[in-house]
């Protein structure tokens, strides 16, 4: 080996530049995944397919209201969720952005289970009524396919869009294009 | 050499062919990187560096300018479909937008001084919106541009530099709508979206007040406040947002105790510069009874506004601080309280302020969009305004124009809707005035004529290229020495014009809004000065309450109007049914609105089954039970078999109208408007009739007529 690297240092200083370049570019690429909460790869009840047309692409899943609403609750009646994977091209540290619409102040949140961990919620941030972007945790990925779960944890909340990106100066403001290369289907 | 062996020397990289392929792999890999940048910009002028993403209208692009003494730097905005390229040049101290109209720069701003940048790097934005552009260095706005743009046009953004001035860390936000609420109803310290600046910030879960003897959360509608006292340096600040947010208005619930200073803030870069309303109690023992509007540039204070109007203490206020088009202004309980202009930050976050020795309550904030356009007319800028004949000439007492035949200057976003603008109009003209959606296909000029003695005010519309047809006209007073403020509204068609005292008004279905035109013919020597476009907020939800239906302890209450449950019928009246409770029958008889309803209001209803049954509904405008002849009444029917609906509207036994709109659907929203002296009918939002039906409000043809009810149906 030390043979080889002696009579080749030339090719070898130069693959070294070469992956330094390379990794170097693939570092300061921005990434911004977003995905239709309807594009998910499982859905389990209670949360459900609304249709909206102030949503992006008309359509938005939901943990129904139930009744009473609010009053004596304990926790969520059940572990509704929806199930969605993707791709991260590049390692490192990204923001989730959520784009929810919640009934009141109880019903703005959702559990966010990533790749099967603790979990933690995102939400609580008193606008209700509209659609509009809260700002959620960061989360450390490696590069590959991970997976995201959004659980029941309050009835009345809405998911349209989520976003994630490593880029965290980044805000998003309106509806966003989903991103179908870094969506994987099952 | 044989290709086997060839490719045998590669794979083992040993021999000639190895120094030649690996310089073949970086070459391709160049080249791919540099197509990369490249992008889509392979079409766009060469020499300028672009971002990796387009901007879609409306966005900011930000970075840092670094260099030594003056920058030099062209940005440009490329649009990507259709609309003017658009240039920020900064050379020689100086910034300023231009338009390329074929290759020739035109300015579409006024130019504005720059600082010089530092080494470390200086901050800067340029914010593009479907209309307005500004550029802000180091916090300050430098200039400002108008070009108009669809929302969503794309536009590739790219500079050059020059001198050592040096472009960093370039990126694109996009801007989008604010809508932000808190009313603080979560566990404390969980959640929310504000950002303790300085000072102490906690939610309370319940208010310490006279009024809770036993604090009970259950007991209360929103026990839930935030609560902030003052940084021992200096104001306690808590901020929410983003620094990009620009022509917004922050309101929030507000209470003090007497040494309580409370505040909001808004444009707020860092401790030292940010706008500010500021206000103490009428009985504090320093700085009392004041209501103040600040700017706070580099940490010197400068009041721009103020008021000897304080809070009493332990009274809750709602307190409201809007900016935009550099124009600041204050509201305490919806009513504007104090005006300023000042143009220093151009953007930045918004947040609550806690001054003085005791801390102050915020509850239920609200952070929305708000637009308001304000120019004193003093300097015109190219681009705000384009002109269409005559000679426009600013100065320090506003625009003078002469023309012989018409003359226009129009400003604005073809999106507007439903405003009213106003203009102070000095001088001779034949016509002098405001258009309502000025370059759209429906304008609607609303003019004073000026004829000595026999001056009026009217309301036109254009009938065709060659003039104006008028649609209702008034006399009025008017002075060409001392002038007078001219006002136009527009609300879905219904078009009202103020001078003085005189009030003309006209229902035009296909207004629709639009920009806004300063409007002469034949003027010798007139002067347009103080123009303004408001948007009127829309009104307050309305809340139900016991006392609405329970007037036993309140009976003030009997005749009270509300928009949240208008209707009351006489037979439960008489026999005290609570309309709050369900109910298993309805009564028969016609239901009337409860209480009085003051100038113009909208009845809506469902009308179902249409086609399906025959049937006849009707409803009745300023009226009350026993005196129907005395309003307006719309009857509605349908037959069994046609998807029509037929409308019949009637004073008295007087015939005023009919109308038949064909439906598609079963069930149809009936829209019965009062407006002004116009009653107008909608069918799913289009206009079947409008005509005037009604006495002007405010002036009965039956003073003596008490307790006049409105909207009967059934």
């Amino acid at each position: 080996m030390k043979a080889m690297l002696k009579k080749h240092w030339h090719l070898a200083v130069l693959w070294a530049v070469l992956a330094v370049v390379t990794a170097a570019y693939v570092w300061a690429a921005r990434v911004k995944i977003v995905i239709e909460a309807e594009n998910y790869v499982s859905i389990t009840p209670s949360m459900t397919v609304g249709s909206d047309k102030t949503a992006s692409a008309s359509k938005y899943v939901h943990i129904p209201l139930r009744r009473p609403h609010g009053e004596n609750e304990s926790g969520p009646a059940d572990t509704g969720n929806t199930v969605y994977k993707f791709k991260i091209p590049v390692a490192g540290v990204y923001r989730l952005w959520v784009r929810a619409n919640w009934y009141d102040s109880c019903g703005d949140s959702f559990f966010v289970i990533v790749n099967d961990q603790a979990q933690s919620w995102v939400g609580e941030d008193g606008t209700y009524q509209k659609w509009h972007w809260v700002k959620g945790k960061t989360y450390q990925f490696s590069a590959g396919v991970h997976s995201i779960k959004f659980q029941n944890r309050e009835d009345g909340a809405k998911l349209d869009q989520f976003l994630l990106t490593n880029d965290l100066r980044y805000v998003p403001t309106r509806i966003e294009k989903q991103t179908p290369s870094y969506i994987v289907r099952n | 050499m044989s290709g086997a062996r060839s490719w045998r020397h590669i794979r083992s990289w040993d021999g000639p062919a190895a120094w030649p392929a690996a310089a073949v792999v970086l070459l391709l890999l160049a080249t791919a990187w540099a197509l990369g940048q490249a992008g889509q910009a392979s079409s766009a002028p060469a020499g300028y560096q672009w971002a990796e993403e387009d901007g879609e209208v409306p966005y900011a692009v930000a970075g840092s300018l670094t260099g030594a003494g003056q920058p030099v730097l062209t940005l440009r905005l490329e649009a990507a479909e259709g609309g003017d390229h658009l240039l920020l040049q900064v050379k020689d101290g100086q910034a300023q937008f231009f338009a390329l109209q074929g290759n020739k720069p035109v300015p579409i701003g006024a130019a504005g001084k720059l600082q010089g940048v530092s080494g470390e790097g200086t901050e800067f934005t340029v914010q593009r919106t479907g209309w307005r552009l500004s550029f802000i260095c180091g916090g300050r706005v430098i200039c400002r541009g108008w070009s108009l743009a669809e929302e969503g046009a794309v536009e590739k953004v790219g500079w050059q530099t020059a001198g050592g001035t040096k472009v960093e860390d370039a990126r694109i936000q996009p801007l989008g709508p604010i809508e932000m609420s808190d009313d603080f109803m979560r566990v404390p310290e969980s959640g929310g979206t504000w950002e303790p600046e300085a000072g102490k910030w906690q939610q309370r879960a319940l208010r310490e007040d006279a009024q809770a003897s036993a604090m009970d959360a259950s007991k209360s509608a929103n026990p839930f406040s935030y609560y902030g006292e003052a940084a021992k340096d200096g104001p306690g600040i808590t901020l929410t947002g983003y620094w990009f947010w620009t022509d917004y208005r922050i309101s929030a619930a507000v209470r003090g105790d007497e040494d309580s200073v409370i505040g909001l803030v808004a444009c707020y870069h860092d401790r030292a510069n940010y706008l500010a309303v500021r206000w103490t109690c009428k009985t504090a023992v320093a700085a009392a009874d004041k209501l103040q509007l600040l700017a706070i540039a580099d940490g010197k204070e400068q009041v721009l506004a103020e008021a000897r109007q304080g809070f009493l203490a332990g009274q809750w206020y709602r307190l409201a601080l809007g900016w935009s088009d550099g124009l600041v202004t204050c509201w305490v309980d919806d009513e504007p309280k104090l005006l300023a202009r000042v143009d220093l930050f151009g953007q930045g976050r918004a947040g609550l302020m806690s001054a003085g020795r005791e801390g102050a309550f915020f509850d239920d904030v609200e952070v929305q969009d708000w637009e308001e356009v304000a120019d004193e007319l003093v300097s015109f800028p190219p681009g705000k305004w384009q002109l269409q004949g005559g000679q426009w000439t600013p100065g320090p007492k506003g625009v003078r124009v002469t023309s012989k035949s018409e003359a226009m200057a129009t400003t604005g976003r073809p999106q507007w809707r439903n405003y009213i603008a106003s203009v102070h109009i000095a001088g001779t003209a034949a016509a002098a005035g405001l258009v309502l959606g000025a370059g759209g296909e429906e304008p609607v000029l609303v003019a004073v004529r000026p004829k000595g003695a026999a001056a009026s005010l009217a309301v036109l519309s254009r009938a065709d290229a060659n003039g104006w047809q008028e649609l209702s006209a008034v006399q009025c007073q008017y002075s060409a020495k001392t002038g007078a403020l001219l006002e136009a509204s527009l609300e879905d068609g219904f078009v009202i014009g103020r001078l003085g005292t005189a009030v003309v008004e006209a229902f035009v279905p296909s207004a629709e809004g639009g920009r806004v035109g300063l409007y002469t013919s034949g003027a010798t020597d007139l002067v347009f000065k103080d123009f303004t476009v408001r948007f009127p907020q829309p009104p307050a939800p309305a809340h139900l309450v016991k006392e609405f239906t329970d007037v036993s302890q309140h009976f003030e209450m009997a005749e009270w109007a509300s928009r949240r449950r208008g209707w009351v019928n006489e037979e439960d009246l008489a026999k005290g049914v609570n309309l709050l409770q369900p109910r298993m029958t309805l009564p028969s008889g016609p239901w009337w609105s409860k209480g009085d309803y003051y100038a113009d209001y909208v009845v809506t209803l469902p009308v179902r089954n249409v086609g399906n049954r025959d049937f006849t509904q009707t409803v009745t405008l300023d009226a009350e039970p026993g005196w129907e002849n005395a309003g307006v009444t719309v009857a509605i029917s349908g037959r069994s078999g046609e998807k029509t609906l037929y409308f019949e509207v009637r004073r008295g036994e007087e015939r005023l109208g009919e109308a038949r709109v064909e439906v598609t659907a079963e069930e149809t929203q009936v829209a019965c408007e009062r407006r002004g002296a116009y009653v107008v009918i909608r069918v799913d939002e289009s206009v079947v009739w409008a005509q005037p039906a009604l006495p002007a409000p405010g002036r009965r043809a039956q003073p003596g007529a008490e307790g006049e009810r409105k909207g009967e149906g059934q």
